[in-house]
């Protein structure tokens, strides 16, 4: 509900500003085009109640005035000037020296001395080289200060000190003339009648009704126009969101829909121009209809607001931008050398696009010069002609380099990928003059390198191991001697204290005994030559085995096992012996170094393809931190009193490893995590399922 | 009456050791230091059972091993550091009777001794009693409807439960066996709640009453991850 109000509101605040703005433009032009043509005078005057009290009304009478003077001084021969006073809405009388010589005084009582008559309420009495006029009843003011000055808003009459009836009369010699004389009498009615004249004094009031309603037609849709415009930045905000909105729309043209718009729409804008041209020039409506100024403005809004609004996105909401990204979509899943071509292919058929129009443009030129005798423009259309052969045979070559250059790139790229997978020995069969054997040789070169390096690492890494047999087999030989006669003595008579001697002894020469395989096996593992035997196995299986199987120290601990064990088969490929070794470590790593009472997580998850297994505790000791745990023999604290051999955990990581798995350890405050993570075997089903049923 | 046991080591303190460890059980001791002593005596003297190292200067075990199974027939357990499986399989294959990783547990050894001893020197018997439907595998023998199992001629004190996974076991000798099936034709029951532990406490009361070594079994095997079998072993020589 409130939302439809704010569109609304943004609409009409749009709509106002179009309109308002157009209005106030186009209306505004022509009130100064009003101002100009008809005056600000006269355009008061319109407003005049009385149309006796207008300049246009005062001129007139002082024509008439003049033609009746001119007619009694005949210097109006042919009588023209009287013509001129055929208007029906004056009466007169001439008298010359007492005499009338010439009179117009139908409906009138008497003489027009009389001034009261009926529908006449202006009357005007030349006497004596000067004027007095009566105005319903009442004399007026005429000469003020009896100066004339041009342009002044004074009735322009003879008896001003400068201007007397020679000068009024506008006549050569005014000595030559006498007008001593003369006495007019004149009467204007009150309200004009027309009399199918064009000019007079129905025309003096008629083009007041006519002025008014220009101004209203040029006033009225201006205010309006500025009312709208007023409301509309009043409303700014809707107004804005109004603009944003139709931004919205137009962004989602193609910038180059917007181009095509754009010439009609500057040819709309010229045609507005040259409209207002004329106006103001000739006073014509020839330049152009005025419609096109609304449109024009329109048109031009549309595009400062669609620039103010996109203009960060114009180049790339594009039909270019969306071709080129049509074009690279998926392209980095394409091998490189097929990128390559592809890229050359587009930039030689582009440049034979452009090479085919010029061609045809030279055909052209050609046989019209031809047809012309035109011997250079023969000469430049044949060299125009090599010259593109030249290009085309140019093109050719390119081409061929470049496609080639990509498919020594992707030979490279082969090599490269090989020797990533670990084949040093992998060669690119690129020629020898290709631009890439030079990188192709150094890279046979660096893979030599790589070769020798890792045949150096393997035979260190085996020597270390063969070191590690025979001192692990050197150091067997005594400690079986150690055992044996610890054994011995042991079952001895002894005294007790002399048999706890012997029993620590014992235990000290069994550890002893672990130590020296577990290093064996840790080294063995971590240099890759652990025999394993692969199978596929149910690893939630093997953690409730492992768990089973260590069921008793387990019980004897004070730690809370919480195995969370998937009931479906989780099926991984790995070397189940060695698997056991991983976890029992693991398990046994928890007995030795939990806290006591604290509670053991063994989680078995399934996530993304990986079997995930945490074995989380907190510790009795406080952990140090950045200590890599699966090291070989690093303990928790450093004393090393207790009685683990350090390497359970290096037992674990390295087994793990063996097996093709993930192994991790996180420290988070006291919180111990192992995380053994193994991919899921996806293989055929476990054969164990199928014997069950065999047997049965 | 004693049996006579060759303990043949070129580390005199470790041929000095077993030998007390083994007179102590009443048996009688030859001591030889390599290979070509050993041969001497084994030629010379009435021997039931050999000790022998590998590892030795003048004439190594493995030979000597090859040299005394040309002529006589008797048990011979090997005595290696090397602990490796390989190892283990090479020595077995050449003809061992067993093979004992150094440094041994010497209750292990004793063990193993008698073991050996007793089935080489009560093998005619045990021959001639073979029974019909008896299943002899390596030190065992299962009469099925005696319901006994006998580890190198003595009767094992099994539970009814015991016997009836040994009897599944040895029945299928190789074959693996996942714990809820076990369960199944053990218990007769759905396999339930933490079978994994029911099966496995009872696998590992039978080790401990059929292994030499209970900590490194030969007979009753866990296979990670899949179930659990026993092994299939050369019932003679």
């Amino acid at each position: 509900m409130d939302t439809k109000w704010t569109r609304k509101k943004a609409v009409i605040s749009l709509l106002a500003f179009v309109v308002g703005i157009n209005l106030t433009v186009i209306f505004s032009g022509l009130a100064v085009l009003l101002m100009i043509d008809v005056g600000p005078r006269r355009v008061m005057d319109a407003f005049q109640g009385d149309y006796q009290k207008t300049r246009l009304f005062r001129t007139q009478t002082g024509c008439y005035l003049e033609a009746l003077i001119s007619y009694a001084l005949e210097v109006d021969g042919d009588g023209r000037a009287a013509e001129a006073v055929r208007d029906e809405n004056i009466r007169y009388e001439i008298w010359n020296k007492g005499v009338l010589v010439a009179s117009k005084t139908s409906g009138i009582q008497g003489s027009l001395e009389n001034r009261e008559q009926d529908g006449y309420n202006f009357y005007l009495q030349y006497r004596d080289g000067a004027v007095q006029i009566w105005k319903d009843g009442a004399e007026l003011d005429l000469y003020g200060d009896g100066f004339y000055r041009e342009g002044w808003d004074q009735w322009r009459l003879p008896g001003y000190s400068n201007l007397d009836t020679g000068s009024f009369l506008r006549l050569a010699y005014p000595e030559e003339w006498d007008w001593s004389g003369i006495v007019i009498q004149m009467a204007v009615a009150e309200k004009p009648l027309d009399y199918g004249d064009s000019s007079g004094m129905y025309y003096v009031s008629d083009s007041m009704v006519h002025y008014r309603r220009e101004v209203y037609a040029v006033a009225i849709p201006l205010l309006l126009g500025l009312a709208l415009t007023i409301w509309s930045i009043l409303w700014r905000r809707h107004l804005r969101q109004a603009l944003q909105t139709v931004g919205g729309w137009t962004g989602q043209l193609w910038l180059e829909i917007k181009l095509l718009l754009l010439a009609p729409l500057l040819l709309m804008c010229y045609g507005a121009v040259s409209a207002i041209y004329y106006l103001f020039w000739y006073r014509q409506l020839r330049g152009g209809p005025l419609v096109l100024l609304p449109i024009a403005f329109c048109g031009a809004l549309l595009y400062c607001n669609d620039a103010k609004w996109n203009w960060d996105r114009l180049r790339i909401h594009s039909f270019c931008g969306w071709l080129a990204r049509q074009f690279r979509t998926g392209e980095d899943k394409l091998a490189l050398q097929t990128r390559i071509r592809r890229r050359a292919v587009i930039m030689v058929t582009a440049a034979a696009v452009l090479a085919a129009g010029v061609a045809v443009c030279d055909i052209l030129l050609f046989r019209q010069s031809w047809r012309h005798r035109s011997i250079a423009g023969v000469a430049v259309s044949l060299l125009m002609g090599v010259l593109g052969l030249a290009i085309f045979v140019w093109l050719r070559y390119f081409w061929r380099r470049e496609k080639e250059l990509s498919e020594d790139l992707g030979r490279l790229w082969k090599q490269v990928e090989a020797v990533r997978s670990g084949d040093y020995s992998a060669k690119a069969e690129i020629p020898e003059d290709g631009d890439l054997a030079v990188l192709s040789q150094a890279l046979r070169e660096i893979q030599s390198g790589l070769e020798n390096a890792l045949e150096e690492r393997t035979r260190s890494e085996r020597m270390k191991v063969e070191l590690i047999t025979n001192v692990s087999h050197d150091l067997k030989t005594p400690l079986t001697s150690i055992l044996s006669y610890a054994d011995l003595l042991d079952g001895e008579d002894l005294p007790d204290h002399v048999r706890d001697y012997v029993t620590i002894l014992r235990q000290k020469a069994f550890q002893l005994r672990d130590m020296v395989q577990e290093v064996f096996e840790v080294s063995k593992a971590s240099s890759g030559e652990l025999s394993l035997r692969w199978e596929a196995l149910d690893l939630a299986k093997l953690l409730r085995q492992t768990l089973a199987d260590l069921a008793e120290p387990i019980a004897a601990s004070t730690l809370v096992f919480r195995p969370q064990l998937p009931e479906e088969p989780v099926m991984v490929w790995a070397d189940g012996d060695r698997l056991y070794r991983v976890f029992q470590n693991l398990i046994q790593n928890t007995l030795q170094y939990a806290m006591e009472g604290s509670r053991v997580y063994v989680v078995l998850r399934v996530q993304d393809n990986s079997a995930v297994v945490r074995v989380q505790n907190i510790s009795r000791e406080e952990l140090p931190q950045g200590v890599d745990f699966t090291a070989r023999f690093v303990r928790g604290d450093a004393s090393r009193t207790d009685g683990g051999s350090g390497l359970g955990l290096a037992i674990a990581s390295s087994f793990t490893r063996a097996c093709g798995g993930a192994f991790q350890v996180e420290i988070n405050g006291d919180l111990f995590t192992a995380e053994v993570v193994f991919p899921l075997y996806v293989g055929p089903e476990p054969p164990v399922a199928g014997m069950s049923e065999k047997t049965v | 009456m004693n049996e006579c046991v060759l303990v043949v080591d070129d580390d005199r303190q470790i041929v000095n050791a077993i030998s007390i460890l083994l007179e102590r059980e009443g048996y009688r001791v030859l001591r030889a230091y390599n290979g070509v002593e050993a041969l001497a005596l084994a030629a010379e003297q009435s021997v039931q059972l050999i000790v022998l190292d590998v590892m030795m200067p003048r004439l190594d075990g493995l030979s000597a091993l090859m040299k005394i199974r040309e002529r006589r027939n008797l048990p011979i357990i090997l005595l290696s550091a090397k602990s490796e499986e390989s190892d283990k399989i090479l020595g077995l294959s050449m003809g061992a009777d067993d093979y004992i990783a150094k440094p041994y547990h010497p209750q292990e050894l004793v063990a193993r001794v008698r073991s050996q001893l007793r089935r080489y020197t009560s093998l005619g018997d045990i021959n001639a009693q073979r029974r019909a439907g008896e299943i002899v595998n390596g030190r065992l023998t299962y009469r099925p409807e005696e319901r006994l199992l006998l580890a190198d001629g003595e009767p094992v004190r099994l539970t009814a439960t015991e016997l009836k996974i040994v009897d599944l076991l040895i029945r299928n000798l190789g074959r693996v066996f996942p714990a809820e099936e076990i369960y199944r034709r053990v218990w007769e029951d759905a396999a339930a709640f933490a079978t994994e532990n029911t099966v496995m406490v009872h696998i590992r009361h039978i080790r401990e009453k059929i292994e030499l070594n209970p900590k490194e079994p030969e007979y009753v095997k866990v296979v990670w991850g899949i179930g659990y079998k026993m092994d299939k072993k050369k019932s003679g020589h």
